[in-house]
């Protein structure tokens, strides 16, 4: 049994009682699998649960229900507007990050100034619920997904989504 | 009081060959400053998690020393390529040496 051996059981035996910290080495697996979709759609999300937020009817002073049922459902409003703000910024750095590189600057010099945008204004849309911001959000994410789409070669038109808040989103012409 | 020497088990392999999942790294917090080439244990900026990579290249910003650090193994290694370099107090420890896995276990 060489040395290391010997010192691998000590180890083990020790990790069986100790249970030592772990430092990971992990890989993202190389899947691959790019696409905008999901932040477009969370930031369409977004703008509508401003509109909603803003839309939700005021409730009577005098009616502490009414006034119980506003705060619930402002409540669930702003924390699906907070997760899909988070959930859009989340979506666009793993592209930026592991999908772009220098060449598709090169190509976009306008791309960083647009991802740093969707940081600001997704930012924005959870501090308060302000439709222009979420506006803002989209407009970038959708620049950000027409740019994405265009490195792989594909062509992209603008629509308005059949939902609300039938706002126009960016769909690839597969 | 942290021990000088501390000993990690290693999760993944984004190290390889150098250390691989399962392996433990002997490691010490008692250094001055990681070296180009160097192993070294480091908080990850996006989650907070111990990682383990190795010593790219140093830099200069702003008075303060800068690491860019990589797996061995990078495919898409989650690293200095995603996070940016890391500053002095990221890192952790250095690693001395690696105790490879028991087959058995």
């Amino acid at each position: 049994m060489g040395e290391k051996n010997v010192i691998t059981g000590i180890l083990d035996r020790m990790d069986e009682r100790l249970e030592f910290d772990t430092a990971f080495a992990h890989c993202d697996f190389p899947c691959g699998i790019y696409d905008p979709h999901l932040a477009q759609l969370s930031a369409l999300t977004v703008v509508r649960m401003v509109d909603l937020i803003n839309n939700i009817p005021k409730p009577t002073a005098s009616k502490p229900e009414e006034i119980m049922d506003y705060s619930h459902d402002i409540a669930r409003a702003v924390e699906i507007k907070e997760k899909h703000a988070e959930l859009c910024k989340h979506e666009v750095r793993i592209i930026w990050g592991d999908y772009i590189k220098p060449d598709h600057v090169k190509l976009h010099p306008d791309l960083h100034e647009i991802v740093w945008n969707i940081m600001k204004y997704g930012s924005k849309a959870k501090q308060e619920p302000d439709r222009e911001a979420a506006m803002k959000l989209l407009n970038e994410v959708n620049r950000f997904a027409e740019i994405f789409w265009e490195t792989k070669g594909i062509k992209t038109k603008r629509a308005k989504a059949p939902y609300e808040p039938r706002e126009e989103i960016v769909y690839p012409q597969l | 009081m942290k021990s000088p020497v501390f000993v990690l088990k290693i999760s993944g392999n984004s190290m390889r060959p150098f250390a691989m999942d399962g392996d433990y790294a002997i490691s010490t917090r008692v250094f001055l400053r990681p070296r180009i080439g160097e192993v070294i244990i480091l908080t990850s900026p996006n989650d907070g998690k111990m990682m383990i990579k190795r010593v790219k290249s140093v830099s200069r910003t702003d008075g303060e020393q800068r690491y860019f650090v990589e797996g061995d193994n990078r495919i898409r290694s989650t690293d200095s390529n995603t996070f940016g370099s890391i500053g002095r107090r990221d890192v952790i420890g250095k690693v001395l040496f690696i105790s490879r896995k028991s087959k058995a276990r």
